[in-house]
């Protein structure tokens, strides 16, 4: 994979030709884009990569986004599509050598696989090479998440090559024992791990065969497993924030926030936007309104899941929830810490949403101003921010149980330190409320 | 009933597996995931068969009884 005049491009070299012809002549590929399973490509001439067989540009994504930034449903549905896309190949004669949740991607709402090189010629008689993968990419976080407690998610920022059935064993409930499937797939898939890690193969199980019809009933027993794993956001944080009467989020104020969030992104015609504190997507909704992608993050995953389901019943395709938590944004990881990228290196907006949000930073994180200004303005072009009152009930209970050491916490303060950053644009009193909304514009 | 049968199945597939014979090869650690896979072959194989021939049998009771299978409805519309 490199990079050429901005666009991603991926070199195929001889030693995947038979394959890649495969993949084409089979009817696989066409299939797999029709139903939006897998990313489209074209064939591109370029003289940079001596010892290619091709040059392929597969479509061009804005944003790459991680499986321990997903909700749980993003994950679970990533591993149906894979299993789908699995079932497919293998109907036309090819088999996916890799089946890793990186691969996977959400375009327009929808999963879909990007890595177009994963296929190869299925030989039958061989179990699937990638079972350990897709075990441990998808099923063990998924039971983790489902059993355990799905923040648990955030463990395949450290285990990039799957979370180790062994320690997904060594955590789960004596419960999840009682799912026949993760009996098997993790538990009894551990002990033989351990039982041949220093011992040989036999030469009885060397020689068996691995049926196709085997693999099929291995797919269909893997995707009942997958189905078998839920998680329902329940008594989590934000989950009925808008709801509940105890915040500030009065009807008329509500309403007169989100109209003038519109016509802030409206102005400045912004086509990225990223929502910080999204919460389930209020906002993020009226950004998309207005005709422009937006990612929708939070910090709590049941908020994550409620926008997610959400996305899906309406076939929205212009917003994508993600977790992130601003006190420590996803880092860059894996090989040279450069095989995953941070948050910060795969792209920026046209404009940050920052709505509700600068006193969960200020007052529990006590970060000052100035940082948070420095912070959005690597960020985005412009940034539309909402700045609350000390005396706003929301503030208040943020400082209940803590020693108010926030003097600086003034609409004075806050604009100064801003404006070392940023130009304001605007400021606009929220009606019914002790609160501004601002659009700025970064300073050169 | 069928489940029941099919939970038992399971069961005795998972701890069958059998005790090797020494060969000549060293493993690398994925071996463990490559064996319980083959070791469950005739369970995976088998369950599968069961399955698509009770799709096929409760087809054929919904056919007598004017119903349309659930999978096959799907399928259809999707078609469209």
């Amino acid at each position: 994979m490199f990079t050429q005049n901005g666009s991603v491009l991926r070199q195929i070299n001889p030693i995947y030709k038979s394959d890649y012809d495969l993949l084409l002549s089979s009817g696989l590929y066409e299939e797999l884009v029709a139903e939006n399973l897998l990313v489209s490509h074209e064939e591109v001439k370029t003289h940079s990569q001596k010892d290619a067989w091709k040059v392929i540009k597969p479509q061009q994504l804005t944003f790459i986004s991680y499986p321990y930034e997903w909700a749980f449903s993003m994950l679970k549905d990533a591993a149906l599509v894979t299993l789908e896309i699995q079932k497919r190949a293998l109907a036309h004669g090819m088999s996916l050598k890799d089946a890793s949740a990186f691969n996977i991607q959400f375009l327009e709402g929808h999963p879909v696989l990007i890595d177009t090189l994963s296929f190869e010629k299925y030989e039958e008689g061989k179990p699937w090479i990638a079972y350990k993968q897709f075990v441990e990419h998808f099923i063990t976080p998924l039971a983790l998440m489902s059993y355990v407690d799905v923040r648990l998610n955030r463990m395949t920022a450290v285990y990039l090559d799957g979370i180790p059935v062994d320690l997904a064993a060594s955590m789960l409930p004596l419960k999840s024992r009682l799912n026949l499937r993760l009996l098997f797939h993790v538990f009894a898939h551990a002990s033989s791990q351990k039982k041949y890690s220093d011992k040989k193969i036999g030469k009885n199980i060397a020689s068996r065969k691995f049926s196709k019809r085997a693999l099929l009933g291995l797919l269909d027993n893997l995707e009942g497993a997958v189905k078998s794993l839920s998680w329902n956001p329940q008594g989590t944080e934000w989950e009925d924030y808008y709801e509940e009467d105890k915040n500030n989020y009065k009807s008329e104020s509500l309403k007169h926030k989100g109209e003038l969030v519109e016509s802030y992104l409206k102005s400045i015609k912004a086509k990225q936007v990223w929502d910080m504190g999204a919460n389930t997507g209020h906002f993020s909704k009226i950004a998309k309104s207005t005709g422009a992608s937006v990612l929708s993050f939070d910090i709590d995953f049941g908020a994550i899941e409620k926008n997610y389901r959400d996305i899906k019943k309406h076939s929205e395709k212009q917003m994508l929830p993600l977790f992130s938590d601003l006190t420590n944004p996803t880092p860059a990881v894996g090989w040279e810490n450069k095989e995953r990228l941070s948050l910060f290196e795969r792209g920026s907006a046209d404009c940050v949403l920052a709505l509700a949000f600068i006193h969960h930073l200020a007052i529990p994180h006590n970060i000052p101003f100035v940082y948070l200004a420095e912070t959005f303005s690597k960020m985005g072009t412009h940034l539309i921010v909402e700045f609350i009152e000390k005396d706003d009930s929301q503030v208040q209970i943020l400082l209940a149980n803590r020693k108010d050491i926030f003097d600086h916490f003034t609409k004075k303060d806050f604009e100064a330190e801003f404006e070392k950053f940023f130009k304001i644009m605007k400021a606009t009193p929220i009606k019914n409320s002790k609160r501004t909304l601002y659009l700025m514009q970064r300073k050169p | 009933m069928r489940k029941i049968v099919i939970n038992a199945l399971f069961f005795v597939s998972v701890y069958m597996l059998v005790v090797p014979q020494p060969a000549h090869a060293y493993l690398d650690p994925g071996t463990g995931s490559y064996i319980i896979q083959i070791v469950a072959a005739v369970f995976f194989g088998s369950l599968f068969a069961i399955k698509v021939w009770w799709r096929q049998i409760t087809l054929f009771v919904g056919r007598i009884f004017g119903r349309k299978d659930k999978n096959t409805e799907k399928d259809s519309s999707k078609k469209n």
